[in-house]
């Protein structure tokens, strides 16, 4: 049995060790994983991510998972609050449904999910009473994310996480698929052929007109940039080898070069929900309709 | 002619797919030169992907005054409202600078328009 132990907290910080604990599942010959939390005390959205990005990994390749629990009880009720022990039990579609009855934001959706943005929206709406500027940006950022996903990276399915920080006053939301990742996207299309590095696919994604489909499309990701830039929140994509974290309010852009793969691509988004959520400057943008 | 988002759409009002349904009804009324007046219903769409190629890629044919003459948006909500201006504003920008709908594959439509524009 492979034992994977994980670290006391699994968070973006803690990238290189998610990512090198899921690579160690994904090689492993083993029939059998154990993912032990008994040490972990916090997990933020993208450690959720990974951890279940990992167990997908795991099952495709017919592995059987065992999990022992967090020893903390904060961190366990907290993963019970999200299903995520509803989802390690099952690892199937239908697992972690009905995030529109409870606080779970931990959802394993196929295609286009029509409900999803609705469904977070209203649960973080009725708890925190988001202004109109983030609810929509807030919308526009789960939807262009799960179109990019259906679009790019050549799977239906994906992960998606969402939590709240009140005492910080934050969403933060990470969105994953295991798909072929942003890079491989991108040289499907001949204008992008040339590109062999997975931070300068990330880059690229995130210009405006850039996209692997038609050269008229490509404005969902400059939109999430533009939001969160104005919000000063935060971004983060990790796709191959590459990870770039942009940190609005500090005005930094960190680039990182992961020392083991991720497949597919996750995107990271730190919202602030009391800072402005209209991002369209009035000065720049005309009245047409 | 009067479009009802909800009913035309139904919820599905994401993607680019989606868009094009009515980026195409708009086309048939405006080759008819008629009005088009669209009820969003107060549904928050909040889509770039959707409004893009519904309303934004009008822009390759259409002038500024065409599409403030022929098109009217009623209950819209004031975060799609901005959206969709940033989106026009932005596609226009392009087009002045030659860096959209050029080289899109022509079509007959395209060919149609540009005579009558």
């Amino acid at each position: 049995m492979l034992n994977l132990i994980y670290p006391i907290r699994q968070s973006i910080a803690l990238s290189n060790t998610m990512f090198r604990l899921y690579n160690r599942a994904k090689r492993s010959q083993q029939k059998q994983v154990r993912f032990d939390l008994s040490k972990t005390k916090s997990i933020t959205p993208f450690g959720i991510i990974m951890l279940t990005s990992t167990i997908a990994e795991c099952t495709l390749g017919e592995k059987e998972c065992i999990l022992r629990r967090p020893q903390d009880k904060k961190c366990g009720d907290y993963l019970n609050d999200i299903g995520f022990y509803e989802f390690f039990a099952l690892s199937h579609p239908e697992c972690a449904e009905g995030i529109a009855t409870k606080t779970v934001q931990l959802k394993r959706a196929s295609g286009i999910d029509y409900q999803l943005a609705d469904q977070i929206i209203t649960v973080f709406d009725n708890s925190l009473n988001l202004s109109p500027g983030v609810k929509g940006s807030l919308g526009m950022s789960i939807r262009e994310t799960m179109t990019n996903v259906i679009s790019h990276s050549g799977v239906q399915d994906y992960y998606v996480c969402a939590w709240t920080y009140p005492a910080q006053k934050q969403i933060r939301l990470c969105i994953t698929d295991l798909g072929i990742g942003i890079l491989k996207s991108l040289k499907s299309s001949s204008k992008y052929k040339d590109l062999t590095d997975d931070y300068d696919a990330i880059i690229k994604a995130t210009e405006e007109g850039v996209s692997a489909r038609e050269e008229t499309d490509g404005y969902g990701l400059t939109h999430i940039k533009k939001f969160l830039s104005v919000n000063e929140g935060r971004l983060c994509i990790i796709s191959g080898k590459g990870k770039v974290f942009w940190k609005f309010d500090q005005g930094k852009t960190l680039k990182q070069y992961m020392a083991k793969p991720f497949r597919g691509t996750i995107v990271k988004l730190v919202i602030n929900i009391d800072k402005e959520g209209y991002y369209q400057l009035a000065s720049e943008v005309e009245d047409l309709i | 002619m009067k479009i009802n988002l909800q009913k035309t759409c139904k919820k599905q009002t994401i993607t680019r797919d989606d868009g094009k349904k009515i980026n195409e009804i708009i086309i048939d009324a405006w080759i008819k030169d008629d009005l088009v007046v669209i009820d969003f219903n107060n549904i928050l769409i909040a889509s770039v992907s959707f409004l893009d190629e519904a309303f934004g890629k009008l822009t390759f044919d259409y002038t500024k005054e065409y599409f403030r003459d022929r098109l009217s948006l009623k209950n819209i909500q004031e975060y799609d409202k901005r959206l969709l201006n940033d989106i026009l504003t932005s596609r226009y920008r392009q087009k002045e600078l030659g860096l959209n709908g050029l080289s899109r594959p022509k079509n007959k439509m395209s060919e149609n328009l540009k005579r009558r524009f």
